[in-house]
């Protein structure tokens, strides 16, 4: 039978959680990569606040940092942190699809190495996929790994790459069979950044600062022990880490937040706003509860073993569509307070601001809208 | 424990009805019926046989996910019989019509069939219908709709109109899916330049963005049903149904929009299931009150109830009254 009500258990993860934002990030705070350097120093240190907790890796097995908890209580993380401007930074990633790729496809001394430093909050990574030949279409990717005694020497270049000035490693793709090989020819390498043949040179953007990276590799190494799954077969690694990456983020979450605030934030003015923005605000909140709704049929589907990419395809349309729309009604609501400001006490119009900047680019990371919409539309019988 | 799965038996009773419906013609139960409109006794008569009038949804919650299924098996052929009227009736009646609470005008589908009639609005008033003409419509968008007229009882029943709203917004996502999935077949099938529509980008993308609504659609469906159950005094999940009865008509739009147009001319004639289902759509869509009135209206009573959200902040008490009389004028 149906069932909407959260457990006590998800309950008091989220009560806990709170308390501890409270205690340790201020209310002003925007997320790790704003202009103040400082930021970032407060998410990699509630980052080890979470891992001294044991609240980082949750859902992972204790023997790797974490403490088994439920696909719910993950869901509970993910969201009570987006919401709140995602003070774990950039650790995400490695909580998300990192680690429960190397769960699967690592040798137990990948696990060893890996996972704990993860789940402890202690590392970064970085994610080596696009290239300014492959995009969308990432299997035309040309970064070369050529074998040599005892492991891999890199050759080539990475775009867009989020993080990589404070990654210590890389989940890197690089082709190890013929250019024409295409998907068949694709090895997936763990790579150490800090080493003299990696070079990163960040790309300034609307989006802020860590976003967006270049990458270069002259002649980089990686040993033999680094090499993820089997050489030429990474392209399946490849599809698990899209559909965990895809469904990782709970933009719905900041956005019910925020539209939340709006409405409290306005107080009596709410009734001065126009009509039709008012009924914007409804249909956006709506839409907002449709994509939560859409992500826990993803969440359910990934308990019981069987998601499918259309599910999760359907799901990422309406989470990155319903970002755009909720950052146009919020626009509009903070009126001419939308360019933003410098005060940090209107930490309500400075978030509305932010999260338009980052919303734009909600279709296009982690895989364009039109590629979903095409996968998708293959899946019907 | 979140769980977005219907119960095993209401999921049997849907299987049985489909099979019942596909065996006695499926869409051609409501082409016999626009012909001759006697013939709605075929659909009241299968829907007894499975014993779909002797179900208590506000009672059992397994009944009510029952309820939901036969609405939406129903709009799978566009079942010419008020499905979700008869299953969500009042105490007292037989069948419970939705009424606008600003239009004098009182219209709806099957409203001359000879049941004990009631009505409720949008805001949770309940009416009794103290005449009713008898006399259908009979134009290609309303072959079965009747008018009635209507006096506001001073007790209100957001339940029952939580659950009559909910109920066509099951039966409208039935009806929805039968026309995307016949939408996404005539798309493989049909071939222009070489290939199949589907081949096109532009028609890929459209049959994504039908898909996409009515997931979102199915969930807000279920969500809306759950709430009757949890929500005993009804205002909440009035809320509710009327969220999903937007999200319904913004689905209808769109999926309707597209079957039409990837259908082609073809879509259009008395041949294909689809246009029927269009027309069958019509009266759900429109009546008692269209797609800017009701949004106005959930985003009026999202202000004054609230609406219910992990990090919700909408509701401040201080407006709570004004909302209310804004909510009230509708």
């Amino acid at each position: 039978m149906l069932d909407y009500g959260e457990t006590t258990e998800v309950a008091d993860l989220r009560a806990r959680l709170g308390k501890l934002i409270d205690e340790n990030i201020d209310p002003s705070y925007l997320g790790a990569f704003t202009d103040d350097p400082a930021d970032l120093e407060t998410a990699q240190a509630f980052c080890r606040v979470l891992g001294d907790n044991r609240l980082l890796a949750m859902a992972w097995p204790e023997e790797f940092g974490g403490r088994g908890a439920s696909y719910w209580e993950q869901t509970a993380l993910r969201e009570e942190m987006w919401a709140r401007h995602e003070p774990r930074g950039a650790q995400y990633m490695g909580i998300n699809w990192v680690g429960p790729i190397l769960m699967r496809h690592g040798t137990s001394d990948q696990m060893a190495r890996h996972l704990p430093p993860i789940a402890a909050g202690e590392v970064i990574w970085c994610q080596g996929f696009s290239e300014p030949g492959a995009g969308s279409d990432l299997p035309a990717l040309r970064t070369r790994a050529t074998r040599v005694d005892g492991g891999w020497r890199i050759n080539g270049q990475k775009v867009w790459t989020s993080y990589a000035r404070m990654a210590q490693w890389c989940f890197l793709l690089a082709r190890t069979g013929p250019q024409e090989s295409r998907k068949d020819g694709i090895t997936v390498f763990l790579l150490k950044m800090d080493q003299p043949g990696v070079q990163t040179r960040p790309i300034n953007s609307m989006l802020g600062n860590h976003h967006l990276n270049e990458l270069y590799f002259d002649d980089a190494w990686v040993p033999d022990a680094d090499v993820l799954g089997e050489v030429d077969g990474g392209w399946s690694i490849v599809n698990e880490v899209i559909a965990f990456e895809r469904v990782g983020i709970a933009r719905y979450a900041r956005c019910e937040r925020l539209l939340g605030q709006a409405r409290a934030q306005l107080g009596e003015g709410w009734a001065d706003l126009p009509a039709t923005l008012r009924s914007r605000w409804a249909l956006a909140y709506l839409h907002t509860r449709r994509a939560r709704l859409l992500a826990y049929k993803v969440v359910e589907a990934q308990v019981n073993g069987n998601l499918d990419p259309a599910t999760a395809a359907s799901y990422r349309i309406a989470v990155t569509s319903l970002d755009q729309e909720v950052a146009e009604v919020l626009m509009d609501v903070v009126g001419s307070w939308s360019l933003g400001t410098p005060d940090l006490t209107r930490v309500f119009e400075r978030a509305v601001e932010d999260h338009w900047r980052y919303a734009q680019a909600s279709t296009v990371a982690s895989g364009t809208i039109e590629m979903q919409k095409q996968l998708l539309a293959r899946s019907m019988s | 424990m979140i769980t977005n799965r219907l119960s095993d038996e209401a999921v049997g009773v849907a299987e049985v009805l489909r099979d019942q419906l596909r065996q006695a013609g499926g869409v051609d139960l409501l082409r016999g019926a626009v012909a001759e409109p006697e013939r709605r006794a075929d659909a009241e008569r299968i829907l007894g046989g499975i014993g779909a009038w002797e179900l208590n949804p506000l009672s059992d919650g397994v009944e009510l996910e029952a309820a939901a299924m036969i609405s939406q098996v129903a709009g799978e052929v566009g079942l010419p019989y008020p499905v979700a009227e008869r299953l969500g009736h009042a105490e007292g009646a037989a069948a419970t019509a939705l009424v606008s609470a600003t239009d004098n005008r009182h219209i709806a589908s099957h409203a001359d069939l000879d049941l004990a009639w009631s009505a409720v609005d949008f805001r949770g008033h309940a009416y009794d219908v103290v005449a009713r003409s008898g006399e259908l419509l009979g134009t290609k968008l309303g072959p079965f709709a009747s008018e009635f007229t209507v006096q506001r009882r001073a007790e209100r029943l957001p339940r029952t109109a939580a659950l009559v709203t909910t109920l066509q917004g099951w039966w409208l996502l039935g009806l929805l899916k039968k026309s995307l999935t016949d939408t996404a077949r005539y798309t493989r099938e049909r071939e222009q330049f070489g290939r199949a529509l589907r081949g096109f980008q532009s028609v890929a993308f459209g049959l994504a963005d039908m898909a996409v609504a009515l997931d979102g659609l199915e969930e807000l469906a279920k969500y809306a049903l759950w709430s009757i159950r949890e929500d005993g005094d009804g205002e909440t999940a009035l809320t509710d149904a009327l969220s999903l009865r937007v999200a319904a008509l913004e689905a209808a739009q769109v999926v309707l929009r597209g079957a039409h147009q990837y259908h082609g001319a073809m879509g259009f004639t008395d041949e294909v299931d689809v246009s029927w289902l269009s027309r069958a759509s019509q009266s759900f869509r429109r009546l008692p009150e269209g797609e800017s009135a009701t949004q106005e209206l959930l985003a009026a009573r999202m202000s004054q109830y609230g609406f219910a959200a992990i990090f919700a902040e909408t509701r401040t008490p201080d407006d709570a009254n004004g909302e209310d009389r804004r909510a009230e004028r509708g």
